[in-house]
């Protein structure tokens, strides 16, 4: 956890000068407590698939905050942890798809101050040999339409099941298996490609 | 190169932990196995490419998240409380500006000797008075706010 620079709300002096209303918690979807617990188990995650799809650090950290923002103002009824995380995903890859489509270069690439693990006891050699594999793997990701890269990482980094998938994409459940398949192939031919540059 | 009945497998395998401890048969097949030989390699890339990612998240504390957002929340209820006030004070201009308009042309009847014209014309006037400050009373005010 880190310590955070002033949003433009907050430059703006909003913040300090906002009329007190009643308590607005009161219309977010969980209570203080709640969210914390909820926060702690979900934020690495998102912003992993958040870093991952859109390739920019800055970006990723500014749609966090937002994900989580949209997330508490929502109206939807999540009977369960699941669905209250599939439905933070689907936010986040929704903000991440307009954000995309506003500026579509990456400013901070996620790959820029990501430092590799040297204190593993693999060889030298072997951990340079994985960090050029981790580059391949980011610019191949790049070339991917985004629901390419959002399909990929939830099915195969994180683990989700195709039920999840569909539920954070807004798929239908049947249409994953082949989508993922076709997504498969052409990060695999892009991956060569990197490979044999 | 079709996907492989025992693509699932792999995946359920690689998902639960390391892949060098699962199945023997699994691992046999998927040597063999063009379309699971792939998955593996790209499964373990993106496991791995996670893990780098995930420990290379700097995620701000659940706290302030939170006070942020009660802080945007509150800025946002305060901008929608005050709508409605803004919209009066623009319509309350526009009176003014109407009801000014009509006491300038009963002042002006009241000098005969200035040209004088028809009270319907004098309506028309004060009412257009009205549509034209209106507007522009109203883009002040909200860029005011």
């Amino acid at each position: 956890m880190r310590d955070v620079t002033l949003s433009s709300l907050e430059r703006l002096g909003l913040g300090a000068e906002a009329p007190v209303i009643d308590d607005v918690t009161q219309t977010f979807l969980m209570d203080e407590d709640a969210f914390r617990l909820f926060y702690d188990r979900t934020a690495r995650p998102v912003w992993a698939y958040l870093a991952r799809i859109t390739g920019d650090r800055q970006l990723a950290d500014d749609l966090l905050q937002e994900s989580y923002f949209r997330f508490l103002r929502s109206r939807a009824v999540l009977d369960d942890e699941a669905h209250r995380r599939n439905y933070l995903f689907r936010i986040a890859t929704n903000l991440a798809h307009d954000a995309r489509r506003r500026a579509p270069m990456a400013t901070t690439s996620i790959d820029d101050g990501i430092e590799h693990d040297h204190t593993d006891p693999r060889s030298d050699g072997d951990a340079t040999g994985r960090a050029v594999q981790r580059l391949d793997l980011s610019r191949a990701m790049k070339q991917l339409k985004p629901r390419e890269r959002s399909l990929l990482w939830l099915a195969y980094a994180q683990g989700s099941t195709h039920v999840e998938i569909a539920q954070t994409l807004g798929l239908k459940t049947g249409s994953i298996k082949p989508l993922l398949f076709r997504a498969r192939r052409r990060l695999s031919a892009l991956l060569q490609r990197e490979g044999a540059r | 190169m079709n996907a492989c009945p025992r693509e699932p497998e792999v995946v359920d395998a690689i998902t639960r932990g390391d892949w060098t401890r699962a199945a023997d048969d699994l691992r046999a097949h998927a040597a063999s196995c063009a379309a699971c030989g792939e998955l593996v390699t790209l499964m373990q890339a993106l496991r791995e490419d996670h893990a780098v990612v995930l420990r290379a998240a700097d995620v701000p504390a659940a706290g302030t998240v939170w006070w942020r957002a009660t802080i945007r929340a509150r800025a946002e209820a305060a901008q929608r409380a005050s709508r409605p006030i803004t919209v009066a004070q623009g319509v309350a201009g526009a009176c003014i500006a109407g009801v000014a308009a009509t006491f300038a042309g009963i002042a002006w009847r009241a000098f005969p000797s200035l040209p004088q014209a028809d009270p319907i014309v004098m309506l028309a006037l004060g009412l257009g008075v009205c549509i034209v400050v209106a507007p522009l009373v109203l883009v002040i005010t909200l860029a005011r706010d």
